[in-house]
Order: C-alpha cells, then structure tokens, then sequence
C-alpha cells in the first residue's frame, strides 16, 4: 500500500516498485504544480552497508495526459548512474558526509531529466547530484541542510529533487492485511476482538522520492493558465512508470549483466490502491505493464469492486444497504477512470472525457486550500484527493468510504449510505518525520543510526 | 534446454549462420533488405554487425515469430526456417 509491492512480480523488484503518487498546486507556489513519485518501498534506515539508491537500469518516468485520450502527452523521464570514488573499500562513506560533493561520500548518484512532448525529447539538465542516504549522525550529519543541496532549478521557475525522503503514506498494514480488520472498529469484525488504536505500518519506513516542480503552463493542454475551474482545458491526468530494458543477460565472463532492447514498463501508478485492491492478483502484473488508456479492460473491477462485497461479510449487519447495492458503481468509475464530471460536485469537475484510464486527475485551477482537510474532496476540500493527490492526504480513509458506499450519492440520489460508511477509518496518521511546508514537501528520512528495530510478536 | 534442441542449436552455430547473443553472419538473420522496427525507424545490416553484442529471441518456434534486441531498439521479424533450425526441429 498504497502500491507498496502491490503485484506479485514487482514485489520482486522493489528498485522498480512504485510506491505512490502525488500531484498537487504547489501551497507556497501555486502558479506551480508539484508532481512526486516515490519508489522503493519499506526501507529500512540503516539498511547497509548497500544502503538504497535508485536504478542506474530502470527507467523511471511521470506522465501527463492533458488532451483526453488517456494517453502521455509529456513524460518526465529520470534516468540514473552511479559511481564508486575509492574502489578499495566496502564503506559507503569514509568520512563525515557534509555536501553532496564530499569525496568521502563513496557511493554517489547522478541522475539527468529530459522532457518528451509528443515524441520530441528535450534534455532539461544532466549530471544532477542525488544526496546520500540518512546514514546517522555521524556520517549524515544536519541531513535536512545535505538534502536541501539535492534540490536543483531547472531554468528559473522549475525545481527537481530526487533522493531519500520519509514515506509520508500511512497505513494499517498489519491489521488490514488480517482479513480486512480495521482496529477501531475490530469488535464489529467476523472474527471480534476489543476496539483499539491504528497502527502505521509504514513508520520508520523510508522511500525514494523523484519531486518536480514546474509552471501550471508546463502542464496544460494550450500551455496557458485554465479559465476557470470549469475549464475542460484545467484538468490534467498524472501517472508514474517504471521501466526496465527488454533482455537482461547475466554474462559471468564479464561478471556484470547485458541488456538489450527498449524498455518495458513494469510498474506504474495513478491512483492510490487501484492496482492494490481493484485489479484481482491474476492481472495485476499485466495492469502494470500496460497504459492507462487501455484500462477500459479492467472496469469491471471498479464497477463491481470485490472490497464492497468484502465489508458486509467482514462486518456482518454493518453494511446492510451497501450489501444490498447490485448496480454499477458509477461512482467509483468517475472517481478512478474518468473524473468527475461538472455538475456532480457544485462547482467542480477534474473530468478527462469519455475514455477510461487510471489517473490521478488534477484540476490545476483549483487553488491550494488555507485550511486543508485529509479527506479531501468528500469534505468539501476541493485541493485535495481524488482531485490530485497532496502529501498529507488520508487516501486510505477517503477510499475505503468511497468504496463503503459513501460516494453512491452523488450519481444515484436514491442510495442511503449506511452510517459506518462516514466512519470507518484504519485509525492511523503520519507517524514519521512531519511533511515540509516547501519542495519536496516529504519530510526528512530516518537516519539509520537513530532508528530503532520494531518490536517483533508473535 | 533438451539434448535434441541443444544439438540443433550447436550444429546450427556452428554453420556460422547464427547464435543467440553474439556476432552473426547478418543477411542470412535479416536478409538483404533492412528490416523495419517496431518504432518505425529500419534496421540495416550494420546495425548488427557493429553491435557488440545482441540478443535474438524466438518468440514462437512454430510460427517463426522473432525479435532482434540490439541497442535500445528490438525488430520483429518471421523466418520459420531460422527458429526451427535454432530450436532443432524440422520445418512443416
């Protein structure tokens, strides 16, 4: 969760593994769009000596569909490549790390950003510097002011950063993945025990974050700022790739693997969950190697989704009315695969056209909320999810209401929601390092030295 | 991989017609005509030949159904004969 080794095959491959995805008007530059995606899941802060770094062999992209079809018409691409400074040690530093330039950081990343608009690339800037990771105190020490040197302008208004940050996704993990359990109201459950606190399973995690920041006009469909919210032209689709060449050869002459061919994308990401809990198991390393505008495939799923057939028999009399529910869920299909159109939600619609594809759809006329709410949308704050996707937004409780039926309403008056279905919540909240209030907006990795293992149970 | 594909494979190497990775004898793989690649852009003969390496795969012995991957670019092309000579079986 939210996509953290969601398919059986890019849980195998967690360099390539896209974790989340995020797209928001920036709060403190809102003529900007922040777009971020995070990969490699569930790091462990003193994972070394081989601490985590990004794939000099992956292929990792953030796409925009602006004209409807579902398709990339701009791709950001990210392409990496380490070096080893002193080739006589095992040690990923041989000294205090103070700058990103120190020698006596022997494990250095690099990595260049190029820009493909219809097919044309452009290279915005190469040579970039990754920082390192938190190691501790000692060798990372002030790793905030360190990481604050990874961030690099492109020209003059756009803004890259890509390295290790704190995962700023939180869920239940452990009680979720025990059939569905939701510790505050686990008393309710099939199998009862007493109520009790959420737990984020994603505390202490680290991830990789690749965070771009550039002008709203980058990004739309004329490259002019929309009219208004009501814009067809405001709306923009957001995904993130990875990818990896065709063949790999492992040659033991050369001792280093060979590969050939061109890339084929092995995990990507819209909105959070989708492939997690939508697509069943048998499909979801195709979802992953496909393109959103052919997930006109899978909405079936999203239209009959088996977690809304799932709560009634988790909780038993909990969810009468949804269990009673035998239409199409329309809903979740403009939530997930098409937008939402005007005229559901007074004043708003991200709507991207007929053709459905898993994007996260963000309405960049939208201005940042003063006083923003994690739910989002459904509480009456425009800025935040499902109309793109902010750090601090509580994805897991906004879609297990939507899915509980709390969102039937706005395309089927007739529906009456059940009451757990504005409740029921995993109980959890950011637990790592706070959200920044400027670029990259996740907050500082827990460094290694100073984490803690967890406390194992059995 | 069988013995009876295995000897195939080496008696065909051995041909100096083709292997699976490595230098080859280009037209008999692509013929005297550049072949187009899936992105449109063709493949010539050269390509392969100044290659330092690449990889041929068989997608479907029976149909005949290849890829090259070289560089970055992969090419489509049937030939029946080369996959079932690689694979060791007689043509239909």
């Amino acid at each position: 969760m939210s996509s953290h080794r969601e398919a059986p095959e890019i849980s195998k491959d967690p360099v390539a593994d896209n974790t989340d995805v995020y797209a928001f008007v920036s709060p403190d530059k809102p003529d900007t769009v922040t777009l971020i995606a995070n990969f490699i899941p569930f790091q462990n802060p003193y994972g070394g000596p081989n601490f985590y770094e990004f794939g000099d062999d992956v292929l990792y992209e953030i796409h925009i569909s602006n004209s409807g079809t579902g398709r990339a018409d701009i791709s950001y691409q990210f392409r990496f490549h380490a070096e080893i400074r002193n080739k006589k040690t095992f040690l990923y530093n041989t000294g205090p790390i103070s700058s990103i330039s120190d020698q006596t950081w022997n494990r250095p990343q690099y990595y260049s950003v190029t820009r493909v608009e219809h097919g044309r690339s452009r290279i915005l800037a190469r040579n970039l510097a990754a920082p390192p990771v938190n190691v501790g105190i000692r060798s990372t020490p002030n790793y905030a002011k360190l990481a604050g040197q990874a961030i690099h302008t492109i020209g003059t208004h756009r803004k890259v950063f890509a390295g290790q940050r704190a995962d700023g996704f939180f869920a239940d993990l452990g009680s979720i993945f025990d059939l569905g359990t939701l510790r505050p109201f686990q008393m309710a459950h099939l199998i009862p025990s007493a109520a009790a606190m959420g737990v984020n399973g994603l505390q202490g995690s680290n991830v990789h974050t690749i965070a771009l920041q550039v002008p709203i006009t980058d990004l739309t469909r004329d490259g002019r700022k929309p009219a208004g919210v009501l814009d067809p032209k405001a709306v923009i689709g957001v995904y993130a790739s990875a990818s990896r060449r065709a063949s790999k050869i492992l040659d033991d002459v050369r001792g280093i693997p060979t590969w050939h061919g061109p890339y084929k994308q092995v995990s990507r990401l819209g909105n959070p969950l989708f492939n997690e809990v939508i697509v069943p198991m048998a499909e979801k390393d195709k979802w992953n190697s496909q393109a959103p505008y052919g997930d006109k495939r899978f909405a079936g799923y999203v239209t009959k989704p088996e977690l809304a057939g799932l709560l009634p028999v988790l909780y038993p009399g909990v969810f009468p009315n949804l269990a009673a529910y035998k239409k199409s869920r329309a809903d979740l299909a403009a939530i997930l695969l098409t937008g939402i159109p005007k005229g559901v939600v007074p004043g708003f619609q991200n709507y991207t056209g007929p053709v459905q594809a898993d994007l996260l759809r963000l309405n960049v006329a939208v201005p940042p909320a003063k006083s923003p709410n994690p739910l989002g949308l459904v509480a009456g704050d425009a800025a935040g999810f499902p109309n793109g996707r902010r750090v601090f937004d509580d994805v897991v409780t906004v879609e297990l209401r939507a899915v509980a039926g709390l969102t039937i309403p706005l395309v089927d008056p007739s529906f009456k929601p059940d009451a757990a279905s504005a409740a029921i919540k995993d109980g959890t909240s950011n637990t790592n390092s706070d959200y920044l209030t400027s670029f990259p907006y996740l907050g500082t990795p827990a460094g290694g030295y100073q984490s803690k293992p967890g406390t194992p149970a059995a | 991989m069988s013995d009876a594909t295995r000897r195939g494979f080496l008696v065909f190497a051995g041909a100096g017609t083709a292997a699976a990775v490595g230098a080859v004898a280009v037209p008999k793989i692509l013929g005297e005509r550049p072949v187009a690649a899936a992105g449109g852009d063709e493949l010539q003969a050269a390509d392969l030949a100044t290659a330092e390496s690449f990889v041929v795969h068989v997608k479907d012995v029976k149909s005949g159904e290849l890829a090259i991957l070289v560089g970055d670019r992969e090419v489509l092309l049937t030939d029946r004969e080369l996959a079932a000579r690689l694979a060791g079986v007689a043509t239909a």
